[in-house]
């Protein structure tokens, strides 16, 4: 069994559930579970540490991007379909 | 200030594209997608992202309308329905080899609009609210039915204040008859030529006789109308492509100045016949390499040529407002704007959709000429119309740009709700948008010449792809 645990800031915490919703579709093959402030990864065959490190930051960046627009999505779509 | 959301990708080691909803773009390095998702932006960052229009400071304020006014261009209107494509008869007197449309021999019986249906047809058109209206005729081989177009053209020309007419005929048979019925202003000619003629050959017409034929026909319509009026379309099968060069240089020779290369089709009868193992690698190599000599070949052209759809890409890339082109739209609408009439008088969405349906697939069809459009069907197809709630395209930095293809994802999967980077859809156009930012960061100046041409505009300027260093 291969095992890392990928940490992160505190800033990215919030946004952990929704990517690793995604990134379980996105990597079937792997056991991504949410453990203290990082995230840990198991496999039973070997990975690319560097490149599923950088996927994971990705994925908590883009969940906390989307999460974070959305009160400017909002503003957005009153504006151009009226209120 | 308030920061529109930004998507990112990769381009390389150290760089990323970047985007807004409205499609505004830059590069960057990946530093900065650190200091943007940790809240850590620089005073330059901030004053970068300000000047290219991703921020805001107050919901009313000009920055906010300018953007909102951007993405609502981005957002595609449906449209009143003024394209019909028609398929008069499926008989056609060749039997190509990877069939895009679904033929039946020239002397079958049974597949051609018999009387109450033309009279269907035209009740159809004589119903639609635009004073404007576009007619595709299609096949089979649709002008074996040159009674059916004649009937059909009086008609529109009568009906509406403008009509325009795409015949897409193979170029295989063409009377006297045809060719005075071809040579009106409105009528444009839509054919298909392979890139070499030993490829048209070997895929399409077979004898040297047919071939022959073909060539004498397509010369004699371009004598006779010039390019504007005619065109063509290569059909490449991705493990027996011709040379990019030599297809190019038989376009450009014979006035074309665009070619569509179209992959042969999933779809239709060509699914019987073709092996696609390993396909799409192919295509992507042939592709890549196929803009590489356009590039070149452009550097010296008087007359440049465009590949269209890369050409649509970074229209839409570029500009918003580019919604014509129904491979690729957002929302895209079926059944809306455009719809297709079978021989049997069947409605169907798209071309594509007739064809699955045809192969047994799955029914697409969304009504008949006798009960008019399924209102229902069209709801279910077209609840999944667009990308803006697509969880994986709420993350893509191609989202402004690209959109969705539900009969694709049907004829392939039959489902619609797959990761979205697992369908040939997404991964087909993830390479195409890569290869489109790639040549827009590009600094070669053949590069250059090329996108201005493509763009349809003087000189392709750097600020038209900013970096921010």
């Amino acid at each position: 069994m291969h095992e890392i645990t990928i940490s992160y800031e505190d800033i990215l915490k919030p946004y952990v559930k929704d990517a690793l919703a995604r990134l379980g579709y996105i990597f079937p093959e792997l056991d991504l579970v949410s453990s203290g402030s990082g995230i840990r990864v198991r496999s039973s065959n070997p990975f690319d540490e560097l490149a599923l490190k950088k996927e994971i930051r990705y994925a908590l960046y883009r969940s906390k991007i989307r999460a974070e627009g959305a009160q400017n999505r909002a503003a957005l779509y009153s504006s151009v379909f009226g209120k | 200030m308030k920061i529109w959301p930004l998507q990112f990708r990769s381009i390389d080691s150290s760089h990323m594209v970047f985007t807004d909803d409205t499609g505004k773009f830059f590069k960057a390095s990946t530093k900065f997608l650190e200091r943007y998702a940790t809240e850590n932006l620089s005073v330059d960052d901030t004053i970068f992202l300000q000047q290219n229009g991703h921020a805001f400071l107050n919901f009313d304020d000009f920055q906010f309308v300018g953007f909102a006014s951007r993405w609502i261009n981005r957002v595609s209107p449906v449209g009143d329905l003024k394209y019909v494509i028609l398929v008069p008869t499926l008989r056609c007197d060749l039997k190509c080899d990877y069939c895009q449309v679904s033929r039946v021999a020239k002397k079958a019986r049974g597949f051609d609009w018999s009387e109450a249906t033309l009279r269907q047809v035209i009740s159809f058109l004589s119903n639609l609210s635009p004073t404007e209206v576009k007619i595709e005729f299609q096949g089979g081989e649709p002008l074996l039915r040159l009674d059916i177009l004649k009937t059909i053209r009086s008609f529109c020309r009568q009906r509406f204040k403008q009509a325009e007419f795409v015949v897409c005929t193979n170029l295989q048979e063409v009377s006297d008859e045809a060719w005075e019925f071809l040579s009106a202003d409105d009528t444009q000619i839509s054919t298909s030529f392979d890139g070499t003629n030993h490829h048209h050959q070997k895929r399409r017409t077979i004898s040297d006789t047919q071939q022959e034929s073909f060539e004498e026909n397509l010369g004699l319509a371009l004598a006779r109308f010039g390019s504007e009026k005619v065109s063509a379309l290569p059909t490449i099968d991705p493990l027996d492509p011709p040379e990019p060069s030599e297809l190019i240089s038989n376009y450009a020779s014979k006035g074309f100045r665009t070619i569509f290369l179209r992959k042969v089709n999933f779809q239709g009868f060509a699914r019987k016949k073709y092996s696609f193992e390993g396909a799409d690698r192919h295509w992507e190599a042939f592709y890549r390499q196929f803009i590489e000599e356009l590039i070149t070949y452009n550097m010296t052209a008087d007359k440049p040529v465009e590949e269209f759809y890369l050409s649509h890409i970074l229209r839409r890339i570029v500009r918003s407002g580019h919604h014509n082109h129904v491979d690729l739209r957002n929302p895209n609408w079926l059944g809306k704007d455009y719809v297709v009439i079978d021989h049997d008088g069947k409605l169907y969405p798209t071309d594509e959709a007739r064809m699955i349906s045809r192969v047994g697939q799955i029914d697409l069809s969304v009504g008949d000429l006798e009960n008019g459009l399924d209102a229902e069907t069209l709801h279910s197809l077209n609840s999944e119309a667009s990308n803006f709630d697509d969880p994986d395209c709420v993350h893509c930095v191609y989202k402004p740009y690209c959109g969705p293809d539900v009969v694709d994802d049907l004829s392939r999967y039959g489902r619609i709700d797959l990761p979205r980077h697992e369908t040939d859809h997404c991964q087909r156009h993830m390479f195409l948008f890569d290869l489109a930012f790639e040549l827009i960061f590009s600094e070669n100046l053949a590069v250059q010449k090329s996108l201005a041409n493509w763009l349809d505009i003087s000189e392709f300027n750097q600020r038209l792809a900013p970096v921010l260093s």
